[in-house]
């Protein structure tokens, strides 16, 4: 994978996440951790190799079908990307009314799954109301309302603290033992150490070994 | 006990066959792409927030100036237009006095001369000035001196029939026949000074209307590129929740347009009310003028909204096309 600026900032990666997993992509700043996610989204496309998503190579998806995968996939960031005018419940509603779902079932579902996350008395608040480590599960909920295949969080506990960080990480735990694949990039150590679960670990683009993941 | 026959095997024909298989599910890319493409109700997931409300303003000013300018170019094709019209419909007898007679006495040369022009089809009011009148207008053309020396002409005033043709060459003939030296005036040089004035005014106001719009549509390029930079979190967000292209565009075309319509309706009507302090005409005869004015308005605000339509989608799509 290249960048204009930066040639080379992914290379000779290869691995294969089965259906169901639970793994972490670590590395120090600048390793690739980002981009690798980016790249799994669709957010970019590989300038050179082979992706693929579902069974199918990304290479070969329209525009519309790539949107269609992504539906598929739920994604978390460090900065939260909650949209700052609308209130939690809509936020979190917003990937539901794009496929046009907006019944009473549905507007309940959201009410639940803010209950889940433990955001049940935050519906009409604005994001900016929240703190850092709500404003994560507000975030986490809006990527699982869907029901994705696969979650992909990017430095989730970036903005809080390591107590908050480990309750959002056992959240993703629940939700990989409901089926769903997740995916965890972080630099932070100590949380990765408190989980067993396979980890790639990236440095300067490529994957190195670390013991755990199956690369 | 009698043995119950063994079942024949039933024979479906290919047809019965095929509506028996299961129907094949479908392949779940074909499924879904078509119902993430089409959300049924808006999101308005973009909204006016921050530097955004910028945009109906400037749209807004833009409206207003590219209304004006259109306005002022009507209100002077229309001017001209009307003084063609003038021009048409008047003709302008000048009768040489008959050399002996007294003020007082009845000229026979303006007799024969209004019998002539009674006696032809195609013209209205015929009216001969009085004295004063004629004293007035002579004077303007030739100077108080030269008025001193030369009798004063006899001054008839005919207006043309509606749609009534007119052979002036002929009419111009006769009359010099039943007045000799009489000049018939029928506006032949200030028609053409007009038309000319019109051809001018139309392409100084085709070029103006047209560098505004030029200059309003470079504008509202601009000003709706910089509110797709503002709303680059929603676009993200919308994007990474599985909106297809054409989803993430149809919304923001639709706040585009709620902030266009805003701005431009407001813009035009300050346009119409600038021009109005600048001919305030329109009042007394609206129902001349504004049926004038009302078509070249919806028109200037049709042309900005299609405008920042058109802007909007060019820039989303650019947006998403170079981002993802």
């Amino acid at each position: 994978m290249d960048y204009p600026s930066r040639p080379g900032i992914i290379r000779n990666v290869s691995l294969n996440l089965p259906a169901g997993s639970f793994c972490f992509v670590t590395g120090p700043s600048g390793a690739g951790k980002t981009t690798l996610l980016k790249l799994m989204f669709l957010g970019l496309s590989p300038s050179a190799g082979r992706m693929e998503i579902f069974g199918r190579d990304v290479a070969e998806l329209s525009r519309d079908q790539r949107a269609y995968v992504r539906s598929r996939l739920g994604v978390v960031f460090q900065d939260f990307r909650l949209i700052d005018h609308m209130s939690i419940y809509d936020n979190v509603a917003l990937p539901l009314r794009l496929t046009g779902k907006d019944s009473k079932d549905d507007r309940d579902t959201v009410q639940e799954l803010l209950h889940w996350v433990g955001l049940g008395d935050y519906a009409k608040a604005r994001p900016e109301q929240l703190s850092g480590g709500q404003k994560q599960r507000a975030a986490i909920a809006r990527a699982v309302i869907n029901r994705p295949a696969v979650l992909l969080a990017d430095e989730p506990t970036g903005n809080v603290d390591d107590g908050i960080g480990l309750k959002l990480l056992r959240l993703f735990e629940e939700l990989n033992k409901l089926g769903t694949t997740v995916v965890v990039a972080t630099h932070s150590e100590t949380l990765r150490q408190r989980f067993d679960y396979p980890e790639f670990r990236l440095s300067q683009g490529q994957l190195v070994p670390s013991g755990q993941g199956a690369v | 006990m009698t043995s119950k026959p063994p079942k024949k095997p039933v024979r479906h024909s290919a047809a019965q066959q095929r509506s028996q298989r299961p129907a094949p599910r479908p392949h779940p890319y074909r499924r879904g792409w078509r119902q993430i493409g089409t959300a049924r109700k808006p999101l308005m997931v973009f909204r006016g927030q921050g530097a955004a409300v910028l945009l109906p303003l400037i749209l807004g000013l833009m409206a207003l100036l590219a209304t004006f300018f259109a306005l002022q170019t009507t209100q002077r094709l229309f001017e001209v237009q009307e003084s063609i019209g003038l021009a048409n419909s008047e003709l302008t007898v000048f009768v040489p006095s008959t050399p002996g007679l007294t003020p007082s006495d009845a000229d026979p040369a303006v007799q024969r001369a209004l019998d002539r022009l009674q006696n032809t089809d195609g013209l209205g009011r015929i009216e001969v000035l009085n004295r004063e009148q004629t004293r007035a207008l002579v004077e303007d053309t030739l100077g108080a001196t030269v008025m001193a020396q030369v009798p004063l002409p006899t001054i008839i005033s005919v207006k043309r029939a509606r749609r009534a043709a007119l052979d002036v060459a002929g009419l111009r003939a006769d009359l010099d026949r039943a007045a000799p030296g009489s000049v018939l005036d029928d506006n032949a040089e200030l028609r053409t000074f007009l038309h000319e004035t019109r051809r001018a005014e139309l392409s100084k106001g085709a070029g103006l209307v047209a560098a505004v719009l030029i200059v309003v549509s470079v504008t509202a390029a601009l000003v709706i590129g910089q509110a797709v930079d503002l709303q680059a979190r929603v676009i993200d967000v919308l994007y990474l929740s599985g909106a297809a292209d054409a989803v993430i565009m149809a919304e923001f075309v639709g706040f585009t347009l709620r902030s266009a319509l805003l701005g431009v309706v407001v813009g035009a009507a300050a346009g119409w009310t600038l021009q109005l302090a600048y001919w305030p005409r329109v009042l007394q005869e609206p129902s001349v003028l504004l049926p004038l004015q009302v078509p070249v308005m919806i028109l200037m605000v049709c042309l900005l909204l299609l405008v920042s339509v058109f802007s909007a989608r060019w820039n989303v799509l650019r947006k998403l096309k170079r981002t993802f």
